[in-house]
């Protein structure tokens, strides 16, 4: 388990200016850290997309239907990511938050952007084994993936309830 | 016919993709804090290493203070201020100070040792990591691992970095090592200084204005024979020898505080006369590449004349013959300068008040060829006043310089020689060439000249005898 000050830490190298206790950055902060899930979700779709491309030139029909599912998945997620309230949470509206709540939104960061990481690099991975001709098993990779970007998104729905909720 | 797959063969299985996906972040994650951790630790490490001692300066004002009222005593004594016996009392109150001084250099020699001991083992450390490193670096060849190959390759960058700093550092401290013990030397010669004077020991008086004009002699000779074209010089590192018909580079100097000295002492004629510590100095230079890249020095020829010019300026003449710790303090940078050039310097020093007999010994190479100090450097003495030249036979690398750091002309050397033909010649039937070399230990030419110039001048003829070679008899 990562303390909280190791949490943020590792978010700041990720996402510059992290930081939710000044009323001035926390906008800036929520707004950086959906900057960053909608730019490495779109790295992933890239990567589904050059397979599903190869597929399609092989004549793998079944394969090209799974990932474009995921594909239309990760397109919606980003339009969500985007589009969420953004400003309307009472969080971003009082100049002193408590730290639980503090604490609560570097969690949910923390989640997302590991989910996110996963996701990424294992799309890079089957993108890999499909280069190498691995691939009898593509079929659950990829439902697998949809699962796992699944997950992620009750991960930001969640987010999203907490900060409205406050 | 069906299309043959080109990438989805189903040669075999993915396996969990995502246990992969997950251990490759995990790695990722712990290679970029690993190097933060030996990063900062070494940072912290090489901060101490490459701290400056404030010892050092402290010691060395001291030791400068302690010379400067050496010097005041033996000026006092040189100049009848003070009795012989003043002096010994006012030594025997400095030799504490002598004492104090000597073991504060031993004690900072023990903590260079140390340091560079730290260094060693750091580096020892920092070869380590690079193997590590490495290793890790070439693991992995996907484009997966790219992360964890950034981050090998970054820390590797910074580890020779690192390297070459401790390198440079360590350096420069056997430098400051060396410098400490030619400083111990000192303090040790500097109660020889005034007991000379007390003991009348000194077996040469050299008046500013003589050792300025031995000063000049050397240098304009020096010069000329350097622009008697085309000059030879020999360039051992390369095993070859260039042939000059011009030099592109060249310059005069002299030390800027004996200058100060020396315009303060001017006559009435607003000429100094004070010697000026003056060298004169002709390199070859070579590019990378024929035409283009950067100039790097090969060679370099420097004479200079050497002279304790402080006395000059406080007594107006000098006694004291160029001892060996001198004499290192003044080679010391010039080998340095040498060896981080990699340019091979021939040098020709030369002292209006001779060489003390350790010099002369070291750098004739008696004690078993120790004057091989460096590859870099080779070293010839000159005595300004009595023009005799000190210098390793057996080192090749000087060999073909000493015609250009003598100070006598070739001309000027058969006129010498003749001069002891003749009078070798009112005693004798005959002269052997054999008898006369090992005689003067002249160069063969310079004899062979001689001989054919009284031989023209009628004095005797020139003959070869079978067995005994050439003679010059009646």
């Amino acid at each position: 388990m990562m303390s909280s000050s190791s949490v943020i830490e590792f978010l700041g190298k990720l996402i510059p200016g992290y930081d939710y206790r000044a009323k001035k950055s926390r906008l800036n902060t929520d707004r950086s850290v959906r900057e960053k899930l909608a730019r490495e979700l779109k790295k992933a779709a890239v990567n589904l997309k050059e397979v599903s491309d190869l597929a399609y030139r092989d004549g793998k029909r079944e394969i090209v239907d799974h990932i474009k599912d995921v594909l239309k998945a990760i397109d919606l997620f980003v339009v969500e990511i985007e589009d969420a309230p953004f400003g309307q949470s009472p969080l971003f509206k009082v100049d002193k938050v408590n730290d639980d709540d503090i604490d609560h939104m570097i969690q949910f960061d923390r989640d997302l952007v590991e989910q996110l990481e996963v996701i990424t690099k294992t799309s890079e991975l089957i993108y890999d084994y499909v280069l190498k001709g691995e691939t009898s098993d593509i079929i659950i990779q990829v439902r697998k993936l949809k699962k796992e970007l699944d997950v992620m998104k009750n991960t930001f729905s969640d987010r999203l309830d907490y900060m409205m909720k406050r | 016919m069906a299309k043959e797959p080109l990438f989805f063969k189903d040669t075999g299985e993915m396996g969990d993709v995502f246990a992969a996906a997950k251990q490759i972040i995990e790695q990722t994650r712990l290679s970029r804090d690993e190097r933060a951790r030996v990063s900062a630790i070494t940072g912290e490490r090489l901060n101490q290493l490459t701290g400056k001692f404030v010892e050092y300066d402290t010691i060395n004002a001291e030791n400068t203070e302690y010379k400067r009222r050496i010097h005041e005593l033996r000026v006092k004594l040189l100049k009848g201020e003070l009795t012989g016996d003043d002096a010994k009392k006012a030594l025997d109150a400095l030799a504490s100070e002598r004492d104090a001084l000597q073991k504060k250099y031993g004690d900072l020699v023990g903590l260079l040792d140390t340091q560079m001991k730290n260094i060693d083992s750091e580096l020892e450390s920092l070869d380590k990591r690079k193997l590590t490193l490495t290793a890790e670096r070439d693991q992995y060849h996907s484009a997966l691992h790219m992360e964890v190959k950034w981050i090998a390759e970054g820390e590797l960058k910074e580890i020779s970095a690192l390297t070459e700093t401790l390198q440079n550092k360590r350096k420069s401290l056997v430098e400051e090592k060396s410098l400490i013990f030619i400083k111990k030397d000192e303090l040790s010669e500097s109660v020889s200084l005034v007991d000379d004077v007390i003991g009348k020991k000194s077996k040469r008086y050299i008046a500013a204005d003589d050792a300025r004009a031995h000063e000049l002699n050397f240098i304009a000779r020096f010069d000329t024979k350097m622009h008697a074209y085309p000059v030879k010089i020999f360039s051992p590192h390369e095993g070859m020898t260039y042939t000059v018909t011009e030099w592109k580079h060249h310059y005069h100097y002299d030390s800027g505080t004996a200058a100060d000295a020396a315009t303060k002492g001017a006559t009435d004629a607003g000429i100094p006369n004070m010697p000026l510590n003056a060298g004169s100095v002709y390199t070859i230079d070579e590019k990378d590449l024929k035409y283009l890249g950067k100039s790097r020095k090969k060679v370099v020829v420097e004479a200079f004349s050497y002279c304790n010019t402080v006395d000059y300026t406080d007594l107006g003449f000098d006694t004291r013959m160029v001892t060996m710790s001198a004499l290192m303090s003044v080679l010391a940078p010039i080998i340095q300068r040498a060896e981080e050039g990699d340019y091979f310097h021939a040098l020709g020093i030369a002292s209006p008040t001779g060489w003390d007999d350790p010099a002369i010994t070291w750098v004739k190479g008696e004690d078993s060829g120790s004057s091989y100090m460096s590859r870099n450097v080779a070293v010839c003495l000159v005595d300004s006043a009595s023009g005799e030249v000190y210098y390793n036979p057996n080192d090749l690398r000087i060999l073909s310089y000493i015609d250009y750091f003598r100070p006598e002309f070739d001309l000027e050397r058969v006129e010498k020689m003749k001069k002891i033909l003749r009078d070798e010649f009112a005693n004798a039937e005959y002269l052997e060439f054999e008898k006369i070399y090992e005689k003067t230990k002249e160069d063969r030419f310079i004899i062979e000249r001689a001989f054919y110039a009284l031989e023209r001048e009628k004095v005797g003829r020139v003959k070869f005898a079978e067995g005994v070679g050439l003679v010059f008899l009646r």
